[in-house]
């Protein structure tokens, strides 16, 4: 069994970010407060309650080596929270936008963060030690539809961006006094803030869910026309492929290591993807679709009485596969869009075997790839 | 023809499933705002390709998606003067409890005789297979319900003319 | 009800009341209206206690229809048939109406029987009036005299400026009516009516019931007729009536039941509008119910005991699982 735990926090979580020891998850409930829980003995613990924003709060990052929170907002503004004591002390970051902040990620040395927009913009902040505050640089006219959603290169220069208009960038944010020359690679390291690296016009439709992969050698986003993109060797001549999905779109996408994807989207139900010996990229399985093991029949047999009635007047999937298709639905984890996929770290591992996942239905849940047989291959390869 | 039906309503129900892939997406155009990308129109490449399905002439069904929101505007048979009216009135008491039906858009879209305006509220607020099972229902039902007034009309017009001509012997 | 009532009810029972208690002198003076556009009013003074004045409001009748003295042809005479030993015709009659009668209660019968069949009488003087024209023309069809305008189309009022036709013929009536409604659904609800009484003609049980047609526009017999007499957005329907529909006690009935037909038709109309709004009412809301059941508010207490039944699995545990 994949999924290891479910909690329902909200009617809609639009995003959640996990804090250092992962022992704490912060997220928005649809609405423009973020709620950390805290794991308590057995049940999730409100422990606090982040209120600046005063509409919807579209991203969330909490970083992990210096434990601060950023969030952003369909407000235009973003505030970084810090601890201290018993207290989130939010600054707020003049971000310089005239529309909604869309989603945020702090770079890999945390120095930066980055924030994509409805205003067709990407916002690169860093702090600026002598005023005390959070500098915003805005690379501008390169979109031309929102960013929906922005991923950091291990490198802690390179931006990847998805947009609206169907378009994967890649930019660099080289910042003179926070970045230093040596650290980047050579090719990206003499290319100015806010340079476009490079253009992927590989999507006919929105692109949503960027990320790299651990060595920063891979680029994977997803596409509203079922498809899900993977560009090796970002550059001047890069190398893409695309596989297409007979499943509804994807919204999110995650590497739990350097050969395998995790997609998340409107399916409901999270997706394998893994590359071969040679490269190439295929569609594994869902994640969820694997039999009903003893532990958890009560879980089965309750979604089955509920489900039941639903499948009778669903001809989503066509005659002659029932069986397969019921006991999908039975292990459905969630039962709306999955809109946000978030690593679980472990300490001195580069891959990841359990990330968590939220979505529409409101729902948090917790996934584990061990002991998923026929995943292993891939897993003891990469891990 | 109960098996063309069905095979209308089937495509309506995939299409719906594939199309109802919405998402909370605020307005690029106007700050602070979120609005129906499918009712704005401001920005085309937030809009999908409109479908129309087809079973005749007279009976067809628009969706038109867009990042944020859905319409689907359906046009209902009418074969005869008594079932257009019959159809007119029943939309119109359905509109008069739009707030009731939250989905129901207060206008239909011109050219067609009902339309639903579905968001990204709504897919939050209500389960996706639901939701296409009420308006695959809602479909069903309107033809049903037509042909069922219609038959009841002309039942109870028929036993008043009966009486009216059985004083006369 | 389904079939409408001749007497005014309202009437009826004001006059019941008033010759109850004739020895009480009383003050009356009422006013409503009936529908065809059809006014009356009573009076009755302190002074004259046994005297009751009953005024009657016509609809006005359009161009064809011929009128003497503001009454249809024959209602004089109907009425002081109708009416003998207690009536008086005042002329000029009370203004604003057509037709004002003195009625002496006091002459009433003694007899119960016979007073309520005179009083019942009194409450139906819009069939007095109105159908005097028909009755002359049906009563001689029932005699087998020769109708003095045999062959000639009478032109009747029956409603506000529209009026039927009856044309006498040997051995048969023809009756046709324009059938005209100001809502556009009431006109196809009523065509949809219309229909329906040609098809409930053919059945077996009424084959001795009038020949009725319905045609769109108006059939030869009307070729005479003005164009603005002929507008009839519900088409026209026509009834031949034989001797065997007037003789005797049934020649009222029917007299009735022709001069109403169109009121008869749109009370129906009415009646089926309100069914199909009562059942659609019925149905918006059981459309509600099934879309109330989209909201997975019924399965929130599922979500609650899901994760309760994944108590065993929480975080905590589950990372310790993986990393031993």
């Amino acid at each position: 069994m994949a999924a290891i735990s479910i909690h329902r926090f909200a009617q809609c979580i639009t995003c959640h970010a996990w804090s250092p020891d992962q022992s704490m998850v912060a997220l928005c409930p649809n609405s423009s407060e973020v709620h950390i829980y805290k794991m308590g003995e057995e049940e999730w613990e409100r422990v606090h309650i982040l209120q600046k924003h005063d509409q919807i709060v579209s991203g969330i990052d909490w970083s992990s080596m210096s434990n601060r929170i950023v969030t952003v907002s369909h407000d235009r503004n973003s505030y970084v929270w810090n601890q201290e004591g018993t207290e989130w002390v939010p600054t707020l970051v003049i971000l310089r936008l005239n529309r909604a902040a869309l989603c945020v990620q702090w770079s890999p040395k945390e120095n930066k963060f980055a924030v994509g927009s409805g205003a067709k913009t990407v916002c690169v902040c860093y702090y600026e030690q002598d005023n005390n505050w959070w500098v915003s640089k805005v690379i501008r006219k390169k979109h031309e539809s929102s960013v929906t959603s922005v991923a950091w290169h291990p490198n802690n220069i390179l931006l990847a961006t998805t947009s609206t208009d169907g378009k994967c960038r890649v930019f660099s944010t080289f910042i003179k006094g926070v970045d230093s020359r040596d650290a980047a690679q050579p090719s990206s390291a003499e290319s100015r803030f806010g340079e476009q690296i490079i253009q992927l016009d590989l999507s006919t439709s929105w692109a949503f869910g960027v990320r790299w992969s651990p060595s920063g050698n891979t680029l994977a986003y997803v596409g509203h026309n079922s498809m899900i993109y993977f560009v090796d060797e970002v550059g001047p001549s890069p190398l893409a492929q695309s596989v297409a999905l007979r499943d509804l779109p994807l919204r999110d996408v995650l590497f739990v290591a350097e050969r395998i994807v995790i997609g998340v989207g409107y399916d409901c139900n999270p997706m394998v993807f893994a590359a071969d010996d040679t490269g190439i990229w295929s569609f594994v399985r869902f994640l969820g679709e694997r039999k009903i093991t003893s532990s958890n029949t009560k879980y089965g047999s309750q979604l089955s009485g509920a489900f039941g009635k639903l499948y009778a007047q669903s001809t989503k999937y066509g005659p002659g596969n029932d069986i397969s298709d019921l006991s999908k639905l039975n292990v459905n984890a969630h039962t709306n869009c999955i809109s946000c996929i978030q690593p679980l770290k472990e300490q001195g591992k580069a891959a990841v075997s359990q990330f968590s996942t939220s979505g529409m239905d409101g729902r948090l849940v917790l996934w584990d790839l061990e002991n998923q047989l026929d995943l292993s291959e891939y897993i003891c390869l990469f891990f | 023809m109960a098996n063309t039906l069905r095979l209308y309503l089937s495509c309506i129900r995939n299409t719906l499933d594939a199309a109802m892939c919405l998402q909370n997406f605020p307005c690029q155009e106007v700050e602070r705002h979120n609005k129906p990308e499918v009712e704005l129109k401001t920005s085309p490449e937030l809009l999908l390709n409109p479908i129309l399905i087809c079973r005749n002439e007279a009976e067809k069904c628009l969706i038109e998606t867009s990042i944020n929101s859905l319409r689907i505007s359906l046009k209902v048979k009418q074969t005869d003067e008594l079932e257009n009216i019959l159809t007119k009135k029943f939309l119109r008491f359905l509109s008069m409890r739009a707030e009731a039906f939250q989905v129901l858009r207060r206008k239909p879209v011109q050219g067609y005789d009902i339309s639903f305006l579905i968001t990204n509220y709504h897919c939050e607020e209500l389960q996706k297979h639901k939701l296409i099972g009420f308006i695959i229902q809602f479909m069903e039902d309107i033809d049903k319900e037509i042909s069922e007034l219609k038959l009841s009309v002309n039942t109870r017009g028929r036993l008043v003319a009966t009486e009216f001509l059985k004083q006369f012997i | 009800m389904i079939l409408l009532q001749s007497s005014s009810k309202f009437l009826l029972q004001t006059l019941l009341n008033r010759v109850n208690n004739l020895e009480k002198a009383v003050e009356l003076d009422y006013q409503w209206v009936e529908f065809g556009d059809v006014r009356y009013h009573i009076q009755v003074t302190m002074k004259n206690p046994q005297y009751l004045s009953l005024s009657v409001s016509l609809p006005i009748p359009p161009p064809e229809t011929i009128f003497y003295g503001g009454l249809p042809v024959g209602a004089l005479e109907a009425i002081k048939a109708a009416y003998i030993g207690i009536v008086q015709i005042l002329d000029p009659p009370r203004d604003g109406f057509n037709l004002t009668l003195k009625l002496n209660l006091s002459k009433l019968p003694a007899q119960d029987e016979q007073r309520q069949v005179l009083l019942v009488k009194i409450a139906s003087v819009r069939e007095v009036v109105l159908g005097a024209p028909l009755a002359v023309v049906l009563r001689s069809l029932s005699s087998k005299t020769v109708s003095p305008n045999l062959n000639q189309l009478v032109a009747i009022v029956h409603r506000p400026k529209e009026s039927f036709f009856v044309l006498p013929q040997a051995e048969k009536v023809t009756v046709i009516f324009p059938m005209r409604f100001k809502d556009s659904i009431d006109t196809i609800l009523a065509t949809s009516f219309l229909q329906e009484l040609i098809e409930a003609r053919r059945s077996a049980g009424l084959q001795n019931a009038p020949l009725c047609s319905w045609s769109l526009s108006p059939p030869p017999e009307l070729k005479e007729v003005p164009a603005e007499a002929l507008s009839a957005n519900a088409g026209f329907v026509t009834f031949v009536i034989y001797p065997r529909h007037v003789e005797g006690k049934k020649l009222e009935k029917t007299v009735w039941s022709l001069s109403t037909f169109h009121a008869y038709a749109s009370y129906h109309v009415k009646c089926s509008e309100g069914f199909m709004h009562s059942r659609m009412r019925r149905r918006v809301d059981s459309l509600i119910q099934a879309l109330d059941r989209a909201k997975p508010d019924s399965e929130a207490s599922m979500g609650t005991g899901q994760s309760k039944s994944f108590k065993g699995l929480s975080l905590k545990d589950s990372r310790t699982n993986s990393s031993s």
